[in-house]
């Protein structure tokens, strides 16, 4: 009996490994997902912060399988001259090759570049630059909030912003003076102090598989198969910072209110975890 | 770091920026013992955890192993792809590649994104390394990769004997045939006292420093490296006792393994 | 309070577009809404590298260079919408194992420069004569702080919003009124009503590209039915 059923599981693996899209329209005609969840139910999130002492500060993101470091470090320098009280914040996503064999060594992919502009583009609605400044005109905070992907499986975007307003919350900068004589800038590492985040973001994806089924969180078997996406992000206070839908397949407006609202109950549960 | 290369595939900083200047001190490492409190040849504390980032179901971009690391407040995270096609399609043997980065802020210094020379010789090192315990001639025409992120390091030659150890444990993982698990140990040296297993603060404090991996159960060095200066003596001394705390983390590599197993 | 260059809320700037301006390329089109311009050239169906070649359809590239300054992440960011926007609609597979080459060289950025960028797209495509499923139109319009909208905003509109939106359109979708954009991108601080009112507006506007757009293409027709009955 146990044997047939290793057989029955093997022959599964050898399906799904030979005809993925075949295996995985099998479960959606079924009104379920190949994982189990249903199709607007997301995967649970964990989030641990301040786990690396070389960083100012840092937090590790998990959805599902998808994992993602967060790590800021704080340097100082001169701020721009149009803008005297602004620090600097770099975001950067990492798709290195260990997180996916999609991924090559070396240069980022154009996904790495686009999810590092978009995120940056939302860290820079979220984050006050001006809580940066050090002394206006001289010095300034410059971050640099690089988020590593450890292991890819879908939903790196909505990893990635967990992970960096995570980051931010635990970043804690030392106090800092300016020497006005030599120019030089001294820091306190134990008066630190937290920084805060303007407001946090709460984001979710959906993605409309196979033209026909509209998914939450999907993950890298889905994304393959996937015809459009959306991406829906609002802030603490529930209004809406980011709606962006890519890809040729169709989302009625219908379906786009229905994943807003979707999206505004995922914001509880990834506020528990916060 | 004095100024930041301009890289378009990037979101980019200022052009320069450096790091305040502290005016706490750090504490003098071996001014009453180790910082930590441990003994002269005391390792730090091992976890580890194979098949973190494994897929739950089959899929071709998953890894076919892999494992996390953790060494007192090391952490190294390594992924094993293959046994998959080769790049030479006539070699009677397998390829073993390895490919080694730190995370951007993985030290207590910045990082650039671009891959340093440091990296690459770390990499050519593990290579080197790790590559004697394979039975490459098990996979012809095959190539096995193995891709390690640090995500915190303390102790430049430490957190090379943990990604040694960390590609140990992810290639049992992945099933790849060995000839025995590959451990690795370092040791530094201050004053004329060996220490294991530093941190970055007491390897900044020392002369010299050695790096030893093994394979226990038949007894070979499979990498050696020193760094500074001593006498032959002494580094004579230092790899015996390497050797043995490359022993003591074999057992608990070994240990670990068995229980997955069960 | 009216709109710095006096127009009212709803209307979009003077259109204008000139198809087939680059000799080399197999299609192109400069399409300009007011001082917003880019030049888009098209290359396609072309050999493709052995790597990069699909079994069953054509690769679509998108290059995109700003009008200043070196191209850089935010540039990838353009291309990838702009590209995931024509993919599919393009007939990727009746040219299997080619390339369909889009460039885009931004001429002049003055607010919508995404929206005039997939607009110029279409119409070089068209130009180029790749099969396309449908055209593609699209509009972006601007929140103000006083709850006011714009469509077709200037980059001083632009700095000024508290949210911006870009939408593009299906030709189809005017025959299947349920289907949705073909590429949302709204960002700032706004609500789901204020989303919807900007939907709806830059619908209408884009429906006037559209308008536009034939025309455009119509004049195409006749005189190329001129030459080649004269």
């Amino acid at each position: 009996m146990a044997e047939s059923g290793q057989q029955v599981a093997c022959a599964m693996q050898t399906f799904e490994r030979l005809h993925p899209t075949e295996f995985q329209r099998r479960f959606l005609a079924q009104n379920t997902r190949h994982d189990g969840r249903e199709f607007m139910q997301f995967r649970p999130v964990q989030v641990v912060k301040g786990a690396i002492s070389t960083a100012q500060g840092s937090a590790t993101v998990r959805v599902g399988n998808t994992t993602v470091v967060c790590g800021i470090k704080a340097e100082v320098c001169e701020p721009d001259v149009k803008r005297p009280t602004e620090g600097y914040l770099a975001t950067n996503v990492e798709l290195s090759p260990m997180c996916s064999a999609q991924f090559r060594a070396g240069a980022p992919s154009e996904e790495a570049q686009v999810a590092s502009e978009h995120v940056h583009r939302l860290a820079g609605q979220m984050f006050d630059l001006t809580s940066l400044c050090i002394e206006s005109g001289r010095a300034v905070w410059s971050l640099a909030a690089d988020i590593v992907c450890i292991k890819h499986d879908g939903g790196i975007l909505d990893a990635a912003v967990v992970a960096l307003v995570a980051a931010l919350e635990d970043l804690r900068l030392p106090k800092a003076e300016l020497d006005l004589g030599t120019g030089m800038v001294s820091a306190d590492r134990t008066m630190a102090t937290h920084v805060g985040v303007g407001k946090r973001l709460f984001p979710a994806t959906f993605a409309l598989v196979d033209d026909a089924y509209v998914v939450a969180d999907a993950d890298d078997s889905e994304e393959r198969m996937a015809t459009a996406s959306l991406l829906v992000v609002h802030d603490d206070r529930g209004r809406l910072v980011n709606v962006w839908k890519r890809g040729g397949g169709m989302l009625s407006s219908e379906t786009i209110a229905r994943c807003v609202q979707r999206a505004r109950e995922r914001m509880t549960e990834i506020a528990q975890t916060l | 770091m004095a100024s930041n290369v301009f890289d378009r595939r990037r979101i980019n900083g200022p052009q320069r920026s450096v790091e305040p200047l502290y005016t706490a001190k750090a504490a003098e490492p071996f001014a009453n013992g180790r910082l930590d409190g441990r003994a002269l040849d005391q390792v730090r504390p091992i976890f580890i955890k194979t098949g973190p980032l494994d897929a739950q179901s089959p899929s071709a971009s998953a890894p076919s192993g892999s494992a996390y690391y953790e060494q007192g407040k090391i952490r190294v995270s390594c992924a094993i792809y293959g046994p998959r096609q080769g790049r030479q399609s006539n070699a009677r043997m397998g390829s073993f590649d390895c490919d080694f980065k730190y995370a951007p802020f993985s030290c207590s210094w910045r990082l650039s994104h671009i891959k340093s020379s440091d990296e690459k010789e770390i990499a050519l090192m593990l290579e080197h390394a790790i590559g004697p315990a394979i039975r490459l001639e098990a996979y012809p025409k095959a190539s096995i990769d193995a891709f390690v992120t640090v995500i915190e390091s303390d102790g430049k030659a430490a957190t090379i004997a943990a990604a040694i150890n960390c590609i140990s444990a992810a290639l049992a993982d992945a099933g790849i045939e060995l000839y025995d698990s590959v451990a690795a140990c370092s040791m530094s040296m201050y004053g004329t006292q060996w220490v294991s297993d530093c941190s970055q603060a007491e390897e900044n404090a020392s002369t010299c420093s050695l790096l030893v991996s093994r394979m226990p159960s038949v007894d070979e060095i499979t990498y050696l490296l020193q760094h500074g200066k001593t006498t032959p003596e002494m580094t004579t001394q230092a790899i015996q006792a390497c050797s043995n705390d490359c022993t003591r983390v074999y057992a608990v590599i070994c240990r670990y393994l068995q229980a997955t197993l069960e | 309070m009216g709109r710095p260059d006096k127009r009212e809320p709803g209307q979009i700037r003077a259109l204008h577009c000139a198809l087939g301006q680059l000799n080399r390329a197999d299609g192109s089109a400069q399409f300009s809404a007011g001082n917003t311009s880019a030049l888009c050239g098209v290359y396609g169906p072309v050999d493709v590298k052995v790597y990069d070649e699909k079994l069953d359809r054509a690769l679509v590239e998108v290059k995109f260079r700003p009008d200043i300054g070196v191209s850089a992440t935010k540039d990838r960011w353009v291309e990838s919408a702009v590209r995931s926007t024509f993919e599919r609609e393009v007939l990727a597979h009746l040219h299997p194992r080619t390339l369909v080459q889009i460039n885009i060289q931004l001429r002049e950025g003055d607010g919508s420069v995404d929206a005039t960028v997939i607009n110029a797209t279409t119409l070089a495509l068209v130009d180029a004569g790749i099969p396309l499923k449908s055209m593609i139109a699209a509009a972006s319009c601007v929140v103000l702080a006083d709850d006011t909208t714009a469509v077709d905003p200037t980059q001083e509109e632009v700095d000024a919003a508290r949210s911006t939106h870009t939408f593009a359109f299906s030709s189809s979708s005017s025959t299947r009124p349920q289907s949705g954009p073909v590429y949302v991108d709204s960002r700032g601080d706004f609500t789901m009503d204020e989303y919807n009112r900007c939907h709806d507006l830059c619908a209408m506007a884009a429906e006037r590209v559209l308008a536009f757009m034939r025309t455009v293409v119509e004049g195409k027709v006749t005189k190329e039915a001129l030459i080649s009955t004269a």
